[in-house]
């Protein structure tokens, strides 16, 4: 039986994969933090879908995601010809030393705060970049991907919506809109890197 | 007592050594030089020093990990997890090992393994003293999935131990078994530094994982390979051996345009961003082997038997020392092996010593070149 949760978590995975299929050859690192999130929201699916197993990995995978796989994604967009969204080596760097990180400091050491930091340095890099753009698109994601952090925070129920169901429901629609609203020539490397 | 099990292998590998350095010996075959092995253990009890205060922190991160985030309860009494959780440690280590070369941060430390220009079982255990810190988030996944501890452990040892018997000359070609397992054929053109083995054979027990992801090169016959690093090392001091890399990396950051730059310096490539390896050629290659005077190689071998001793029964004795005792210990080791080292070089000698050395210098203290 699909729980709210599960279901919405199921939309997050199939954009994250319909994300990765667009972009992958544009922007590696781009594709890569996607894959983080869409790893999370996989376990997510088995998880809220009655998979007791599934508990562990996707609290793991939130973690990643959480301090590598959403600065990763706000760092290509910011700076689509830097070597994390160019190269695949420095994405992968990126993730494994960013997600354990995140494990350590948060997952055992209990330093919520560090979680606090990421999400911080990832949402004033999407506001700058949405400033410097002045694409609605991208500034309407960056507005949502602000409002999943005060659902996190703040725990609420709208319309019957559990606040987890809620929670990925706006990070699916913001990450859909920004980086879905990169256009390859904005991803494209710079002819200098190139 | 929880004695580290290298140590209780220590005597073993000590015995393969010298069987080894005996037979290639008997065949005529350069394959050892005294100061290039002496050099290789004593990096080996750098590596083992700094695994007893390190290893503890690693451990307790991935019981931790494994305690929390495990997806299933896998059970130490089948033979199907260990066989499982061998593969997929030794798959894991094929990436480490890949990262190892391909990342400067991790080549800084690694390249110790490759810093001698000799091939032979000392080299197995010519290990960096810096690694510990840099693998391990490589191996989560393996405590997700829920591999025990003490499952992962001791796959861990069996993927080490395994390496070991590669590293020599004595043993040819295996036919088949070299296309499906590490084995001294293809760990040699690991160890090159020819144009063709750079990047190549990752693999810790299979290399099949290398013909998965199209880094296997096949030994080649007509081209003998030629061991070592392209920044050549130069020196016998182990402690120096673990630390020159990252001072190149240091400078390299520091000279770098912007902090992007310089964190780019880290996390990129040995040969750069967006190069490709240049070509090398090695016609007139001379090993480094600086002349050590006949007359002090017995003070030497002395300190050496000493600091052995020191280095194993502090490695039997570490998890009862707390954390100053380990640290005095591990200085003694260090400043010990790194002026045996330089007693190797010729740079600093024993007044005692010394004086025997004088009725005949050195090429060294004749300012020659080795």
């Amino acid at each position: 039986m699909m729980t709210p949760e599960g279901a919405t978590d199921l939309v997050l995975a199939a954009t994250c994969a319909a994300l990765i299929w667009r972009k992958h050859k544009q922007s590696p690192g781009l594709a890569a933090a996607l894959a983080a999130v869409g790893l999370a929201a996989l376990f997510g699916v088995a998880r809220f879908g009655g998979a007791p197993w599934a508990l562990g990995p996707h609290q793991f995978m939130v973690l990643v995601a959480t301090h590598a796989g959403i600065p990763l994604l706000a760092w290509c967009l910011r700076w689509p010809s830097s070597l994390p969204s160019q190269q695949p080596r420095a994405a992968c760097l990126a993730l494994l030393f960013g997600g354990a990180g995140g494990v350590i400091i948060v997952g055992l050491l209990g330093f919520k705060l560090w979680s606090l930091l990421c999400l911080l340095f990832a949402v004033s890099l999407l506001v700058t970049t949405a400033w410097q753009r002045r694409q609605l698109a991208f500034a309407l994601g960056t507005l949502l991907l602000i409002a999943t952090g005060v659902v996190q925070a703040t725990q609420p129920v709208v319309v019957g919506l559990p606040a987890i169901a809620l929670l990925h429901l706006l990070l699916a629609a913001g990450v859909g809109l920004t980086a879905g609203s990169a256009t390859p020539t904005y991803l494209a490397p710079s002819p200098a890197k190139a | 007592m929880n004695v580290s099990p290298i140590a209780l292998a220590f005597p073993v590998f000590l015995l393969a050594i010298a069987v080894e350095a005996l037979y290639a010996h008997w065949r005529g075959s350069r394959t050892y030089s005294l100061p290039d092995a002496l050099t290789s253990i004593h990096f080996g009890y750098l590596s083992e020093v700094e695994r007893t205060l390190a290893r503890l922190v690693v451990a307790a991160i991935y019981a931790a990990v494994y305690e929390q985030y495990h997806a299933f309860e896998l059970s130490a009494s089948d033979w199907r997890v260990w066989v499982g959780a061998l593969l997929a440690y030794d798959f894991c280590y094929y990436w480490v090992h890949r990262f190892g070369h391909q990342v400067n941060l991790v080549w800084a430390s690694h390249q110790v393994h490759h810093s001698s220009e000799y091939f032979n079982l000392s080299t197995a255990l010519r290990q960096t003293a810096t690694g510990s810190l840099l693998k391990w988030p490589f191996y989560l996944g393996l405590a997700v999935v829920g591999v025990p501890p003490i499952v992962f452990a001791t796959v861990a040892f069996i993927d080490l131990l395994y390496q070991v018997w590669v590293h020599t000359e004595q043993v040819g070609r295996l036919g088949w078994v070299d296309r499906v397992f590490v084995t001294p054929s293809n760990h040699r053109v690991h160890h090159g530094q020819n144009d063709y083995c750079i990047d190549r054979n990752y693999g810790g027990i299979l290399v099949v994982w290398d013909r998965l992801f199209g880094t296997f090169a096949d030994e080649r016959a007509e081209e003998p390979v030629v061991y070592g690093v392209r920044k050549r090392f130069h020196s016998l001091n182990p402690v120096w051996g673990n630390f020159i890399q990252y001072r190149e990396l240091v400078q390299a950051s520091r000279a770098a345009p912007n902090w992007r730059a310089a964190l780019a310096v880290w996390f990129g490539p040995p040969q750069g961003w967006n190069e490709s390896v240049p070509h090398a050629d090695f016609t007139g290659f001379q090993r480094y082997q600086p002349e050590v005077p006949r007359q002090i190689r017995p003070v030497i071998l002395l300190q050496a038997g000493v600091l052995m001793a020191a280095t194993v029964y502090y490695i039997l004795m570490a998890a009862s020392l707390n954390w100053t005792g380990r640290l005095l210990a591990g200085g003694f080791i260090l400043l010990a092996s790194a002026a045996i080292g330089a007693q190797l070089e010729g740079r600093w000698r024993p007044s005692a010593a010394a004086s025997a050395a004088k009725s005949t210098p050195s090429p060294i203290a004749n300012g020659e070149k080795p």
